[in-house]
């Protein structure tokens, strides 16, 4: 049985992405968030936002891409502009932020995700940071906002907030959940204009959480078995 | 510096068109392995070679090019790779609270 495919793009998926959604509990990866993301950002794409309708215009950066940058050293804004070309011109920027502390450990690969938001709109540079767990990611995100602003708003001032109003998880293993879940709110939710707060809380919760694990074993479940029925 | 070659399966006319490359692997620690790979050598055999070299399972590590993630059916042609270029491999990234 082949054991990894290749959907979406550059969106690696294998058995043990698969039991990582099946698995009550389970913490998410980095492949599982970056191929949450790029299904919703598909979904986003083929209803008509995105690229053709630049105020409502979204990006999500791969966690992979994201930890590179974290971990980059200083004076490495040359790789920082390379892996943010994907952001440019973009009006919404999301940045799924891990708080692995030793890269250099192949035991020891973090603990905790949560979301930084980017919005750049007429010169105003905002950075807003989605935790599920507020203050645990709270280090990790203000670091990661200040080696992007280097090359996302120049010498220009920015801001960075928490966000106080993210729905808190429930249990010690949704955080990966409830990231995918606040990057479908920005891909596919209502516009900031129309958001309430009820509005945040029917599209991250619990039981989305949960719904959400269901919708991604089955979909990767079937990418594994399309490609499986194929070679 | 090491320079044993990846040594991809079928890999026996090495010469004319499908010269080969070297890519460089770098680590987040610095540390760099070198390998040799044909020009539409999936980066899926660089990567398993990579893991294998370093003896750890295959999915340990997930690899950046020019700050684009490298899926395993890319080749050093689709990524438009030169002699000598660099990829980065970072750890993967897991998380729960």
């Amino acid at each position: 049985m082949k054991t990894s495919v290749t959907v979406l793009g550059d969106c690696v998926l294998t058995q043990h992405e698969l039991a990582l959604c099946q698995t009550p509990h389970s913490w998410f990866n980095d492949r599982v968030i970056a191929f949450s993301c790029a299904r919703d950002a598909a979904r986003a794409r083929s209803q008509g936002r995105g690229a053709d309708q630049t105020a409502r215009e979204v990006r999500v950066l791969d966690p992979a891409v994201v930890s590179l940058i974290q971990l980059s050293s200083e004076g490495a804004d040359e790789l920082v502009r390379d892996a943010l070309g994907a952001c440019r011109g973009a009006k919404v920027s999301l940045f799924p932020v891990n708080d692995h502390s030793d890269p250099t450990s192949t035991t020891e690969q973090g603990s905790h995700w949560s979301l930084l938001v980017y919005v750049s709109t007429e010169g105003v540079h905002r950075f807003e940071h989605w935790d599920s767990l507020p203050g645990v990611n709270h280090a990790a995100a203000q670091r990661l906002a200040d080696t992007l602003a280097r090359t996302l708003c120049g010498n220009a001032e920015y801001s960075f907030q928490e966000r106080g109003d993210v729905p808190r998880q429930a249990n010690t293993s949704d955080c990966g959940a409830y990231v995918c879940l606040a990057a479908r709110y920005h891909l596919l939710g209502p516009s900031e204009k129309e958001h309430k707060r009820n509005n945040l809380n029917a599209w991250i919760s619990a039981s989305a959480a949960q719904a959400l694990r269901r919708e991604l074993a089955q979909s990767i479940a079937k990418h594994l078995e399309d490609d499986a029925s194929r070679t | 510096m090491d320079e044993k070659p990846a040594k991809p399966e079928g890999q026996a006319k090495a010469e004319g068109e499908d010269k080969q490359l070297n890519i460089k692997v770098k680590d987040s620690d610095g540390n760099e392995v070198q390998f040799k790979i044909k020009r539409t050598t999936p980066m899926s055999k660089l990567m398993s070679a990579y893991a294998s070299r370093l003896g750890v399972d295959e999915n340990t590590y997930r690899f950046n090019f020019d700050g684009n993630r490298i899926s395993p059916s890319d080749t050093p042609d689709s990524l438009d790779m030169e002699d000598m270029d660099c990829i980065d491999a970072m750890v993967y990234q897991q998380g729960g609270h």
